[in-house]
């Protein structure tokens, strides 16, 4: 069997492993219990905290990885590794260990002056986008990274000698040659921020109509043994994650159009 | 005009050592160097995206050193061109007075000219993608000509366009040059391109400009060793000055021979017994037709030789030979086909040589 071959086979079976993980949802599918669910004012808190925190979390994620990616992919400054290395945090540690360490640092003194002076985080929605920014934003500032290492930077260059400042060579050439990795970065930054469970759960709780995110909602229904409900629940984890994936592509195509 | 004065750039372990480069008003400099040697960290030195350490660049009399690129007013064309391909050529060629916010129309007249002049007016909707490497050199001179610069700086302007294009691309450009009468800087490592295009040449070698001047003063009168070897002479000894007269002097040349070389002022900067190097170009040798009869003058630079290989390069035969006698000097010719197959030269055919004085040079 030549190498080609056995390449496919490899993709098919992992094409399968997770279709039958999927298809293995359906056996425990009620259609009753479905429609009683979708139209529960719990899932719907669920359904609307857990976009509501994902939009936030990806706005502020965008707003400090764009320019720190651009920072680290064109210039040169004191301590660019160590930055670099720390956000591969959220890659190499796992999301439990990021919602201890939040959870640490609001038992330290400026973590407990900025719960009572400013905003409280500790098993609140707050809470939900602090967890969930650590660990997405990161991996947002890694593709987008990716995207500006990938074009020369003698566009911006050129763009400089024909009379544009820094920032208008910034938003009218490397951000639009960039926009594939900008809008990859955002969509993943959504999706997993959307599928955030470990730090979300350590830092906010697993609090019922109050931080109670979609992935926190299956972790509940499987403590009180629901078996159907957190059946439901994943469904509607898939179909918000295929809805994403197809967007990206979308874009992805537009973009190379 | 461009004026660079003591210029001190570090870059790692790679330094620009105090760089001094002027090129008038109007008139197209050519730094010519090889892979390595720093044109392009001078390139960016002078369009503002590195800072040199010391020293100053002006141009057009005003000190710009500390001037951010956009204040500088001088147009960059980079090795692999980078029109921007998220726009249209049009848009392209309208980017620098769109963000500079210069009225369109007001200039339209003269961007028309160009584009007509650089023949890409059935291209300007088109995305640099599609385009062949020509035609987005020539849109990117368009684009970097819009608004009349100070300055045009090119890097290896022709490297990426087919060697067929090339020549065309090369006079296309000198015409413009010399129709806008724009001051130029062209960064380059083929000496034709040089040669061609620049009115002033300057060799830059590892961070130093090593001689800087005129076209035929450079091809004619390397200065320095590297210089000479970069440029392509293959014959350059070692030996020692043994008579010297008022506008020539005798050199030796290996253990048995001499040479007249001449030199304007040879009596007051030269002395016997001094040691130096002399060059001559393998296309500067003569071979001599045999039978010819001399006069005495004519004799004096000829010598009898071997030729030991032969390599050719289409029209042109490279002849390796060696001088008769007891050290073995060696000595490279270039010869046209036609000549060559004259004289029906081959391998191990004795022939007898000449060294024009006029064509010999010495490097200091």
């Amino acid at each position: 069997m030549d190498f080609k071959k056995i390449a496919i086979a490899s993709a098919y079976s992992l094409f399968l492993f997770y279709f039958i993980l999927i298809v293995s949802l359906f056996t425990v599918f009620d259609v009753s219990r479905f429609l009683e669910l979708i139209k529960s004012e719990r899932f719907l808190f669920s359904i609307k905290i857990s976009m509501l925190t994902a939009f936030i979390t990806t706005f502020i994620s965008f707003s400090f990885a764009l320019p720190a990616a651009y920072a680290l992919s064109r210039c040169e400054f004191a301590g660019k590794r160590a930055v670099d290395l720390i956000l591969e945090l959220p890659l190499i540690v796992s999301p439990v260990a990021l919602g201890a360490l939040l959870l640490l640092f609001f038992n330290t003194s400026p973590g407990i002056f900025i719960q009572d002076n400013y905003i409280s985080f500790v098993y609140e929605v707050a809470g939900i986008i602090l967890a969930q920014f650590i660990t997405s934003v990161g991996i947002a500032t890694r593709l987008i990274k990716a995207g500006f290492d990938e074009i020369s930077p003698r566009y911006e260059a050129v763009a400089r000698t024909l009379g544009a400042s820094g920032l208008q060579a910034f938003f009218t050439v490397s951000f639009p040659l960039a926009k594939k990795s900008i809008i990859a970065a955002l969509i993943l930054t959504f999706a997993k921020s959307i599928g955030e469970f470990g730090a979300t759960v350590t830092l906010a709780g697993a609090m019922p109509m109050k931080t109670e995110t979609l992935p926190i909602a299956i972790y509940l229904r499987l403590s009180n043994a629901d078996i159907e409900g957190a059946a439901f629940y994943i469904f509607a984890l898939l179909i918000m994650g295929f809805i994403v994936t197809y967007i990206t592509r979308l874009l992805a195509r537009t973009s190379n159009a | 005009m461009l004026n660079i004065e003591n210029l001190n750039y570090r870059a790692g372990n790679f330094r620009l050592k105090n760089v001094c480069l002027e090129i008038a008003q109007g008139c197209c400099g050519a730094l010519l160097g090889p892979t390595g040697s720093g044109k392009t960290l001078l390139l960016e030195n002078i369009i503002g995206i590195r800072r040199p350490a010391s020293g100053k660049i002006k141009i057009n009399e005003a000190d710009v050193t500390a001037m951010n690129p956009e204040q500088r007013n001088v147009s960059y064309v980079p090795q692999d061109i980078c029109l921007f391909p998220h726009m249209t050529l049009i848009d392209n060629i309208l980017y620098s007075a769109r963000v500079r916010g210069v009225n369109v129309q007001a200039i339209k007249q003269e961007i028309d000219d160009l584009i007509d002049f650089l023949n890409i007016s059935g291209l300007l909707k088109r995305y640099p993608d599609g385009l062949s490497g020509g035609e987005r050199q020539r849109a990117a001179l368009v684009r970097a000509l819009a608004v009349k610069p100070n300055l045009l700086v090119l890097d290896e302007p022709f490297s990426s366009i087919d060697s067929a294009l090339r020549e065309e691309t090369r006079r296309l450009l000198k015409d413009l040059l010399q129709k806008l009468k724009l001051t130029a800087l062209i960064v380059t490592h083929d000496i034709d391109e040089a040669y061609f295009l620049g009115d002033i040449i300057s060799i830059i070698i590892d961070g130093k400009i090593i001689q800087s001047g005129e076209r035929d003063e450079i091809y004619n009168y390397p200065k320095k060793l590297e210089a000479a070897q970069f440029l392509g002479v293959r014959n350059i000894y070692d030996s020692g000055v043994t008579n010297v007269f008022e506008k020539s002097l005798v050199s030796s040349w290996g253990k048995e021979r001499s040479v007249t070389i001449s030199c304007g002022c040879a009596g007051s900067k030269f002395n016997e017994g001094l040691k130096i190097k002399w060059g001559i170009r393998p296309e500067a040798v003569f071979i001599l037709k045999p039978g010819i009869l001399l006069s005495a003058d004519k004799k004096q630079n000829c010598f009898a030789a071997v030729i030991k290989k032969i390599y050719t390069r289409g029209k042109t035969h490279t002849l390796l030979c060696v001088l008769k006698g007891t050290d073995a000097s060696s000595i490279e010719i270039d010869i046209h086909d036609a000549a060559f197959k004259k004289l029906e030269l081959a391998a191990e055919k004795a022939i007898e040589i000449s060294l024009n004085p006029d064509s010999i040079f010495i490097i200091s």
